[in-house]
Formats: structure tokens, sequence, C-alpha cells
């Protein structure tokens, strides 16, 4: 061991990221954004689908969709367009988010005009082939299978349902057999209505500058830019949250119990948000957090205990997120309702706040420093009808945050009586966690 | 290619005492990152301590003598950076991404644990819960757990090194002592053990000054002797089943052995081009195959390396088939479609347009690890410590390009029933 003592550094004042150059335009009925990231010679396309709240609550259509999208066009069957895309240097699926329908595309740049050329052959041509779409509703069946077998889904789906009751976003992943009944014209329909210029936002992140971008994604989409279309009526705003009793969802056989508790949060765009985003991270938004500290580094309790705000285009929400040994699944709900019991009325330090400022201003620098991040940033604030002037006014909002505006907020946010909980797992855990959580709904 | 293209400048150095430096500036972004992998992983672990080097991991962030728990987390948090460890099979490594003015930070936090880890029976007992706690996550409470990378190993592989399971059984968590701890640490974390990466935001000549003034001295102890730990390829083809009571569907993984990548890099790129063209993609063969054709795998994946790391791993490593089905066609029948396709790419070798996408797809998935600080600086400290060559990295595109269509071939043959080792999971019965 060495006896040398050299002081500890210390960080560098917070550094406010800059925005990048960004520019927009409108590409026949086609809004689309560009943004220039120098580095590597990629290019990052997005392009984001309005969906109804019909397409959101029966998501089977949008999800064969999304798989048969690929199947091949009336001049290419889906090697093909494989083929032409691999040799790019290029990737290409179609993605079901929450709220909306996602084509996302990376490509070396160079290629940048081909490849939006191959999206606008599958925007314009997918054929919906009868023996194709057979064949992918029977994968997705199998998949959805699988999926629906992970206890993070059956967690994912808990609380969604008990947040949003019959609200598009409470609705999870389909049953396999409702695919049965889908065949190639109903999903021709589906993209019709859907994958129009109209009802679409585009991004391109690349090393080009944003105008040249903008121009090849133009030159590549060509006529599908013009292609009639309407934007759809988009999904209602998420109802108010009833807290109440615990739900119970069994699972058996499980070694652990999920824990999740949730409500609704401020959006992007309202005034509170920068104040929440910061309670949050102090709650257990980062490692060095109330919940982290004391559920996994005081108590071993839990390995990935978290808490996060979700933006959607139908609202938002906080959700905390915990998977606990059958035995502690009492003892991690005490704990739990204390810290933020704990938070809601005695608020945050001065340090924990500055900490978590700091966190936020560096992740944020992080995660719009790569194209596929920043990407993936303006692709969601598209979705959320948030102006691009956020990547540099929410930096400065949380620069200039005080202590006592987010504890002001946390007193909201962190109040234990304003969550819905549920939690899944053994049923075993029931008779302890009774005492503590009194009386318990069955799913 | 654009004129602006990042281009991997790389710089090293070696301390007095052995730490190995790299130093790989860009100012495109006031960020960087560091990177601290020692060279010690899972196979290194004793056979009474099984999971030891992952907990390992986990101590390093208990504190140090200059440093209390939770502290590590909470200042690189506070100086607005993330922070983590993984362990693998031959290497743990530790980082951090922050912006560049919290760099000296980074560094001494690095260098504080390196030269006097501070341990307790209470963190070690914490920690060893929230180990367990981690497997309950990741294997014991959902389907698939741990398969194929956990189930696998033992079927392939005849030593204790390369057939256990890296997580550890809990019983031999639950022994683990500090005198093991304090001895482990003693073997493997010495600076000259180790290498130290700082990417981003630091020109080279600062970064070699700083790893000096905060890592210069730190006691010089010998490296541990780094036994090999190859063994003969197997010659009749071993099968294993095992059953997940979670899991809806059955899988089937299909391991064979692969080049040294250390002494046969270019034979193992060779394998690599030949998982690309196998199963990367709706236009690769597998995939046609047996997902689009047959219609009898719900997926299929080839990969290299325990976690698709070929290139941070030593001898021996897997190339490894992965399948998902329904059920509806029997192991057998997947296997017979299996060896038709390799038979057919060994038989007539790849396209040159099949070669030429494996080419484009490898140079994307290159940039891809070029955008990102983090992910750059790991695989520079990675081809490091088991390559001794860091520029490897940005060799790698070059390197896929020369691949010719005579070496995927005899890849593809050396792709044989009798040198592999199938594992089968049979779901719970519905």
């Amino acid at each position: 061991m060495s006896d040398t003592q050299i002081p500890r550094p210390l960080p560098g004042e917070a550094v406010v990221p800059s925005a990048p150059e960004l520019s927009s335009a409108n590409l026949g009925s086609l809004r689309a954004v560009a943004a220039r990231r120098p580095g590597v010679p990629m290019a990052h396309i997005r392009l984001a689908f309005a969906l109804r709240s019909s397409d959101a609550t029966k998501p089977q259509g949008a999800m064969l969709l999304s798989e048969s999208a690929l199947a091949g066009t009336k001049k290419m069957d889906r090697t093909a367009l494989a083929a032409a895309i691999d040799i790019l240097g290029g990737s290409l699926e179609l993605a079901l988010r929450d709220g909306w329908l996602s084509v996302r595309a990376s490509v070396l740049s160079q290629n940048l005009e081909a490849m939006a050329g191959l999206i606008s052959e599958v925007l314009q041509g997918a054929a919906y082939p009868a023996k194709a779409v057979r064949a992918d509703r029977a994968r997705l069946a199998d998949e959805l299978v699988i999926a629906k077998s992970q206890p993070s889904t059956i967690a994912k789906e808990t609380i969604a349902r008990r947040l949003h009751g019959n609200h598009p976003l409470a609705t999870g992943l389909p049953a396999p057999s409702t695919l049965s009944r889908i065949a190639g014209p109903t999903l021709a329909h589906l993209h019709a209505d859907l994958l129009t210029p109209a009802n679409a936002v585009a991004v391109v992140v690349s090393d080009l500058s944003p105008d040249k971008a903008l121009s090849s994604l133009g030159a590549g989409l060509g006529s599908w830019c013009d292609a009639p279309g309407q934007p759809v009526e988009p999904i209602r705003p998420l109802p108010p949250v009833a807290p109440g009793a615990l739900v119970w969802h069994e699972r058996m056989p499980a070694v652990q119990t999920n824990i999740r508790f949730g409500r609704l949060a401020p959006r992007r765009s309202d005034p509170g948000s920068a104040a929440a985003s910061i309670a949050n991270l102090a709650f257990g938004g980062m490692f060095a957090s109330r919940l982290v500290d004391n559920l996994r580094e005081k108590r071993g309790y839990t390995y990935s205990p978290r808490s996060e705000i979700q933006h959607f285009p139908s609202g938002s929400r906080m959700l905390i997120s915990l998977d606990v040994a059958n035995e502690v699944t009492a003892a991690s709900f005490v704990e739990l309702r204390y810290e933020l019991g704990r938070a809601c009325t005695t608020g945050f330090g001065d340090e924990e706040i500055d900490f978590a400022k700091r966190y936020a201003l560096g992740t944020f620098a992080f995660s719009t420093a790569t194209q596929a991040g920043l990407a993936s940033i303006l692709e969601a604030l598209s979705c959320q009808g948030v102006g691009m002037e956020y990547l540099s006014q929410h930096p400065r909002r949380i620069a200039d945050l005080e202590t006592a505006e987010v504890n002001a907020t946390a007193q909201d946010l962190l109040a234990p009586s304003e969550f819905a909980a549920v939690a899944i797992g053994d049923p075993g855990c029931l008779a302890g966690l009774e005492k503590i959580e009194g009386r318990i709904a069955l799913a | 290619m654009t004129s602006s293209a990042f281009s991997l400048e790389i710089s090293t150095t070696v301390l007095d005492n052995g730490l190995r430096v790299i130093a790989a500036p860009d100012h495109s972004t006031p960020l960087c990152a560091v990177a601290v992998v020692y060279d010690v992983g899972f196979r290194s672990e004793p056979e009474s301590r099984t999971g030891f080097a992952h907990l390992f991991e986990h101590l390093m962030f208990q504190g140090s003598a200059n440093v209390a728990k939770a502290e590590h987390p909470r200042l690189v948090e506070g100086a607005g950076g993330v922070m983590n460890g993984h362990t693998r099979p031959d290497l743990t490594s530790y980082f951090e991404a922050l912006p560049s003015n919290g760099l000296d930070l980074a560094l001494w936090l690095e260098a504080d644990r390196m030269s006097s880890l501070a341990l307790n029976e209470e963190n070690l007992a914490n920690q060893v819960a929230v180990v367990k706690e981690e497997i309950r996550v990741n294997v014991m409470n959902r389907p698939y757990g741990g398969f194929p990378w956990i189930s696998l190993p033992p079927v392939a592989f005849d030593t204790y090194p390369n057939a256990h399971n890296g997580y550890g059984d809990f019983s031999h968590l639950e022994d683990a002592t500090l005198d093991d701890a304090a001895d482990f640490y003693r073997r493997f974390y010495t600076p000259s053990n180790a290498v130290l990466a700082i990417g981003g935001d630091c020109e080279a000549e600062r970064a070699f000054s700083l790893a000096r003034r905060f890592f210069g001295h730190i006691e010089p102890r010998e490296a541990p002797p780094r036994p090999s730990f190859s063994e003969p390829p197997i010659t009749k083809e071993r099968r294993a089943t095992i059953s997940d009571p979670l899991a809806p569907t059955p899988a089937v993984a299909v391991a064979y052995r692969a080049p040294d990548p250390v002494k046969q890099p270019e034979e193992m790129l060779a394998y690599a081009v030949a998982a690309s063209i196998l199963a990367d993609g709706d236009a690769s063969r597998l995939r046609k195959r047996l997902v689009h054709q047959d219609r009898s795998v719900t997926d299929v994946s080839c990969y290299l390396g325990t976690f698709g790391d070929a290139f941070s791993m030593r001898d021996p490593i897997l190339f490894q088939v992965l399948l998902f089905h329904p059920g509806t066609t029997s192991t057998d029948e997947l296997l017979v479609a299996l060896d038709d396709e390799l038979g057919k790419l060994a038989a007539s070798g790849p396209t040159a347009q099949e070669l030429a996408r494996a080419v484009a797809k490898a140079s994307a998935s290159y940039w891809s690890t070029m955008d990102q600080v983090l992910e750059r600086t790991l695989a520079m400290a990675d081809a490091e410590l088991i390559h001794g060559d860091p520029s490897l990295v940005g060799k790698l595109p070059g390197l896929i390009e020369q691949v010719t269509a005579a070496q995927v071939q005899a890849a593809a043959a050396a792709l044989a029933p009798n040198t592999r080792a199938i594992l089968e999971l049979e779901p719970a019965r519905q």
C-alpha cells in the first residue's frame, strides 16, 4: 500500500451541452428535421407515423405490418430487399412503439439517398404477399409467446393496466390468437391509412450538413413525399390515475417478486418537467440515489432498483421498478414507501440536487453526442409534439433549478399516496405483505 | 468516405510499475471515457469459488483507502458521468464516461482502488446478497435465463476454467471470505496486470501525465503467471438437454470450436464472416432457409465468443449457432438443415456479393462503435490486454475486407458434426 496522498480532484463547472446544428423542411407533405453530428460517416433515418387509438388498442395489425412490410415489394422479394440494404452498410426495421410506428434505418452516409430510395420502395410498394404474411403471422405468434413469458413484460403490462385502465397505453402485447384473422389485404389497408407523408415526421442525423442530408432524404424518398393521405386522429391524453389497493398478479414458479409503482408525471412541455426530472433522479433515477442506497447498497434486497419518467405522445408517467427476493417482498414495500415518504416530506439536500443536476446535464450531453442517440431523441420529441428548441432549453432549465423548487415538486411527485402499485410473483408472499399493505386485490 | 471521418489516433506508454496506458484523443465533444481492464476473468477463479471474479468486481465499488462505500458512484454521477464494470471469461473492466472536466476525478478514483481497496464483512455480505439478486433476475426467474452462456460451456468443454458457471453457485458465493478477496486482489489487481485507456477530449500527452500522477506511485507487483486455458477440440459430437420450467418453447444451441483469436486472428475473422453470411439479416443463408423457407425456427443467430466478444477472449472460443423454435420440427431435422447449409457454403464458398455485404456490414458496425467514446475506449483497452495491440480495433474493417472466399469455405468445412456440442433446451410441459 502506498502512503502517497493525492488530494481528490474536483470536477470543473457543470457543462451545459450545446444544441446541434439543425435544419427543418417540408419535403412535399412530409415534415422533416435534420441534425449534423460530425465524426463517423454514418446517417440515421427515422420516420415516425402517428397511430389512432384503434391501432394501439388492437396492436396486432401494426405489429404484423412491421414484420411483413419488408416481405417484398412489387419489384423486390424479401431477400433482394435485404441484400440491397446490406450492401449499403445499412439496416432497416419497422417497430411498433408506445403511440407510434417507427421506421428506423442507418446507413453509411455516402449511401443516404440510396437508403431513402429503399425506404420509399417499401412505403410505396410493400406487396404483403399472402404466403409471406401467413409465415410472418405464425412466427410473430411464436415470438409473442416467448415475449409474454418474460417477467419484465408481465410486470410492464400489469402496471400499465393498473395505471391507465382502458386507455390505449394500457394495451399490452396482443394474444397470439388475435393474429389469425389478419391477412395481406388488411395490412395493405392499414399501410395506406397510416404510412403516408402527412401522417409522418422524418428525422435524419448524419455527418452531412443538415441541408445536404434533407435534400438526399427528399431525393431518395422521391414521389412518396407527395403521396396522398391525412394525419390520423391522435390518441387521447392519459386519464388521471386512481391510487388504491395494491394489485397482486400471480406468477408461478417465481423466486422473485416484481414490484412496480406508477403515477402520472409532468409532460416535457410542462413548466414543472425539469424539476420533476431532477426529483426523480435523486430519488431513484441514478445509482447514487435514495432508492439504490437503501434497497440495494444497504439491504441487498434487489439488484437494479430504479425510477424513471417516461414520456409518450399521450402523456407522461413516473415508474418505480424493483425485483426482489420472495422473502424480502414485504420488507421492500416498507422501505420503498419509507423512502417515498421521506423524500416527499423532508425533501433532498443541496448536494443531492446539485449532483442530480450535473448527472442530468452530463447524461443528456452523452445521449445527444452520438448520431443514433440524437436521432432517437429527435424522433421522441417530434412524436410528443415538443419543439426542437427543447435541446437547448432543457439543459438551461436544469442548470437554473434551485433546491427549493425541486423539493416543492417532490412533495407532490413522490407522495406515496399518489402511486398505484402492482406486484407479480409467488402468492406465498401475500400473507406477509397483507400485514404491511392491508387489502390486496388479486389480478 | 467523407473528409470529416473520425480517425482513431492511438498513443501508448508503460509506467514504471508496469501499467500499460493508451490514449486516443478526440475533441469533437467535451466528453471522455476511462477504462481500466484487469487481466483476470472467470476462467481464473478458484474451483471452490465459482462466481468469485464477478463478485469481486462488485467489491471494487465498495470503497478504497480514500473513498467511502457508495462514494465512487456518487462522485462520478455528481461529475455528470456514468460508471460500471463487467466480468468476462478473460478480463474484468471498470469504466467511467463523463464530461472531460471530470477526467482527473475518474482517474483518481480508479487509482485509489487499484492502490488500496478497503473491504469489510458488512460490505461483502451486502454484495453477496446483491449478486444473488442479479442471478435471480437474469437466470433463475426468467425463461431462457443463462441460455446458452452458462449452460453450453459444460457440454462444449472438459476443463474447469472453460466449463464452469461464471455467475457462480450460491453456496460458493456465500462461502466467500475477506481473505479470499484480499488474496484475489493481491494476485490479480496489480498495475502490471492491467491496462488503462483514456479516450475522448484529452490530449495524449496530458493523458499520460495524468496517468503518471495518479497511478505512478502504485507499488509494482509482479503480474501473476497466466496459464493457458486451451484444451483439445472435441472429436465426437456431444449432446445434452436441459429443462427450463419457465420457457414456453424449445431452443437449441450448437457450438463448434473457432480458431485462437490471438494466434490466428485472420482465420478467426473468416469464421466471423461466415457467421454474417449465415445468419445476419434476411438475406443470410440460415435465416432465408430456416426462418422464411422451412419456417421451422422463430429466430437464428450465429456469433463468436461467449458474449459475441471474440476479440476480448483468448483461446478457446466457440462459434455458436442459436435456434429458437416452436417445437414443430425435431432437433435432428433442424441439424440436418443446418448441416445442409454449412455443406453448401463449404462446397461452393460464398458469392462475391455475400462477401461484399459482410464487409459493408462490418464497416457500419465499426463506425457505430467509433461513434461512442466509451465503446471505443473499452475496445482499445481489450485489444491491448488480449492482443498487445490497441490499434487492432481500427484495423478490423480492413482485415475483414481481406477475408477470402476460400477462407470462408474452409471455415464452413471445419464446422463439422463430429466437432460440435449440442445443447437442447426443453420447455415446461404446457
